[in-house]
């Protein structure tokens, strides 16, 4: 004979709750987290070192560069002086909310107003997995298509900000910009789009204001109730 | 491929939920997950996984069950509620692709069964028993 216990929780509801508990803190501490997602290869390193090289007079800038393995992202944004560490995540294709706390330890947050997690290459995992971030930003590049949109529904849904990278490189490709806009903003009707250019910084001003402006929101505002569940909306 | 760390998830769940209710996890019989079919949850790799993560534990005799939910979406242009994969992702009143996800991006831990031997009769439980 066995007892049957009625449970149903969402299996990442501790996930959940650590990445309330982080969001919290940084709130008390007037520190700024942002989970920065995409693709391999789509220009989260060279956007940041754009991004930084804009703010680093205004913020005091943190990164955490995640991967499975090697230490090439976490050198590159080095030569800016950025404060940066690079996490290893052992073969997991996502950072949750307790390895990116310990991430936020070995940074050494103190003095930062900005910390950046430039999250595992994966348009899938990092989607599920709340890392207690205050926003969450992505990043599609034109050459991975306009229809990625369609195929990963659920990171549009959960980010705050896409930008897609590399419109120096919109001649070449089948890239539909209206199009793609037009079917985030059906799956994301609050998302912000702003379409930039790594290597020629065509649009990354606009960013960096964006950005400047949601950390200064962030560190001015009293309350983060509202902040907090308006990032948990999705999940439900 | 994030199974094996999701079956981990679910390892510290049980062992919590173990020490909640004062059972030994050894007494843990079985635990029935929900996986939408929109979820980033492959049951498959999650199936194989599990003996994996519970090998050499006290759980290792614990079982999972993973029951699948069929994502089921509303057309934003019609309204008609479909099966979102099986209509391969079109509407099949209006031709529409848009639609809002109604079901089947869940991926909850419905129930856990418990040998009932190492129950303590004081009436102590938490949650929902119920003798099957």
């Amino acid at each position: 004979m066995v007892k049957v216990y009625e449970i149903k929780q969402r299996v990442l509801a501790n996930n959940d709750s650590e990445a309330d508990a982080l969001r919290s803190e940084l709130k008390q501490e007037r520190k700024f987290l942002l989970n920065l997602m995409s693709s391999p290869g789509s220009g989260k390193t060279s956007v940041l070192m754009k991004t930084i090289a804009l703010l680093k007079d205004d913020l005091k800038i943190g990164v955490m560069e995640a991967d499975i393995d090697s230490a090439v992202d976490a050198q590159t944004i080095a030569t800016t002086g950025a404060k940066v560490v690079q996490l290893h995540t052992g073969g997991m294709c996502h950072l949750d909310a307790g390895m990116t706390r310990q991430g936020l330890e070995a940074l050494d947050t103190d003095g930062l107003d900005l910390a950046i997690l430039e999250n595992v290459g994966n348009l899938v995992c990092p989607a599920e997995f709340d890392t207690g971030a205050v926003k969450n930003a992505m990043i599609l590049s034109v050459p991975e298509g306009d229809d990625k949109p369609l195929k990963y529904p659920l990171m549009f849904t959960i980010c705050s900000v896409l930008l897609i990278n590399k419109i120096d490189v919109l001649p070449y490709f089948d890239f539909d910009l209206d199009l793609c806009i037009g079917r985030v903003k059906e799956l994301n009707p609050d998302i912000t789009v702003i379409p930039v250019s790594a290597k020629t910084g065509e649009g990354i001003d606009e960013w960096a204001a964006w950005l400047k402006n949601e950390v200064t929101a962030w560190r001015d505002t009293s309350s983060s109730e509202t902040i907090i569940a308006k990032n948990k909306e999705y999940d439900k | 491929m994030h199974e094996l760390g999701i079956v981990f998830e679910i390892q510290k769940r049980l062992l919590a939920f173990a020490a909640g209710n004062g059972l030994s996890p050894a007494s843990i019989a079985s635990v029935v997950v929900e996986v939408g079919e929109a979820s980033t949850v492959i049951p498959k790799y999650l199936l194989e996984c599990w003996p994996a993560a519970m090998d050499g534990t006290d759980m290792e005799d614990a079982t999972l069950e993973v029951e699948v939910i069929v994502a089921q979406v509303q057309c934003k242009k019609c309204g008609t509620v479909y099966p979102y994969l099986e209509h391969d992702k079109i509407c099949p009143s209006c031709g529409a692709w848009e639609c809002r996800m109604v079901t089947g991006q869940e991926f909850n831990i419905k129930e856990i069964l418990v040998y009932e031997e190492d129950v303590p009769e004081d009436g102590s439980l938490g949650g929902d028993p119920a003798v099957r």
